[in-house]
């Protein structure tokens, strides 16, 4: 079964479907395992994901009317991942992101589950604003070169500057 | 007129000769001297971090869980690895930004004393996991967070593609620590890295002290 990559948007949105009160510890288990079909291939939240929600979930109650609204954006994220048939969801098109983004917004103006977009990940918010995680990819990027080349190329722009304004000083002085 | 025009070209000739040598020359002083760059670039993020205060997560002897995680971003523990002289502090989170001062945690994945899978990716910087493709099977990894002390050892190591994600596996059948750190770690690769160095280790000892 394929992973969601594009989680953050559905482990948010998945965070929200329960009323704690009224569902038991197995139900909610039930929820997260629950898989999306695209093109005949079931996709479903990564563990990672699902660990995430429980700590939410823990942390938090929902209420039941939340639960319906967020319910009801699960079904659009559905549908607007199945209209896609994009099977690799590494490569959703713009207009797809832009609308399950738009899925994140409505659900955070409208429910008591925060959370905002960011370039590569979905943050979740705590009640008074702050970061309760941030939804990314499992694997992070560890390296320092494209720092390092930075590092360089900034030294070396800012020593060539230094000359040449000490070189055309000298050329000024020499002329005057 | 004539003094302006030829102070412009004096200028342009002389940007492109100085940044020229002064490319080559800064990076024949990186690559003569990285390790040594990399090490009091660690020591001074290192200064900065040992300043910051810690965040309480409280943990549940009955549950075998926190019930209060750590603030997201906050340091909540230090790792320290004896048989590479490492002792870094460690954050919930792992961001690029916290990455920058010390060793990160998975959110998605299980604190040390919870019986699951701690994930903890680290820059393969001098001073940070850049020596951890050194330990072996049998070392040991003490994690003292501020709700108890774990000890783990190794069991296992391995190169993995960055891809393949079933080598970091959330599961909760024994508590397994997985740090991990880009490979190679040396550097011979110019650009972005796509294998991940993999240690194994599992826990041998907890005191909640």
């Amino acid at each position: 079964m394929k992973k969601l990559f594009f989680v953050g948007i559905l482990a948010a949105l998945f965070v929200g479907t329960t009323n704690v009160s009224a569902m038991t510890e197995a139900d909610l288990r039930k929820k997260f395992d629950e898989t999306v079909t695209i093109n005949g291939n079931k996709y479903a939240v990564s563990d990672g994901d699902k660990k995430l929600a429980d700590d939410y979930l823990a942390k938090y109650e929902v209420s039941s009317d939340d639960c319906d609204y967020i319910a009801k954006k699960i079904d659009e994220a559905k549908a607007i991942l199945t209209a896609e048939g994009q099977e690799d969801l590494t490569k959703l098109s713009e207009s797809t992101k832009t609308k399950l983004k738009k899925l994140v917004s409505d659900v955070s103006a409208n429910t008591s589950v925060k959370g905002t977009v960011t370039s590569g990940s979905v943050v979740i918010l705590n009640s008074d604003g702050s970061t309760f995680a941030e939804v990314t990819s499992l694997v992070k990027q560890t390296g320092t070169e494209r720092s390092n080349i930075a590092i360089i190329a900034g030294v070396a722009f800012v020593i060539t500057l230094v000359g040449a304004c000490l070189v055309v000083k000298q050329v000024k002085n020499s002329n005057n | 007129m004539k003094t302006k025009k030829f102070t412009t070209k004096i200028f342009a000739i002389n940007i492109a000769i100085s940044f020229f040598f002064a490319s080559i020359f800064i990076t024949a002083i990186y690559f003569l001297g990285e390790e040594k760059i990399n090490y009091y670039s660690a020591l001074i993020n290192s200064l900065v971090v040992n300043n910051s205060n810690e965040t309480e997560a409280v943990y549940s002897k009955e549950a075998k869980r926190l019930i209060e995680l750590p603030s997201y971003g906050k340091r909540f523990g230090t790792i320290k690895i004896e048989k590479i002289d490492l002792s870094l502090p460690l954050y919930h989170g792992d961001n690029l930004k916290i990455l920058h001062y010390g060793i990160g945690h998975y959110a998605g994945s299980y604190f040390p004393g919870e019986g699951g899978s701690i994930i903890l990716p680290g820059h393969n910087n001098v001073g940070v996991f850049n020596r951890l493709d050194e330990l072996k099977k049998g070392d040991k990894v003490v994690i003292e967070a501020n709700y108890g002390v774990f000890t783990y050892e190794v069991d296992s190591y391995k190169v993995v593609k960055e891809t393949e994600l079933d080598a970091f596996p959330i599961q909760k059948d024994e508590e397994l620590l997985i740090m991990y750190t880009c490979y190679p770690i040396n550097r011979s690769v110019i650009g972005r890295k796509t294998e991940r160095y993999v240690v194994y280790a599992k826990k041998i000892g907890e005191s909640y002290e």
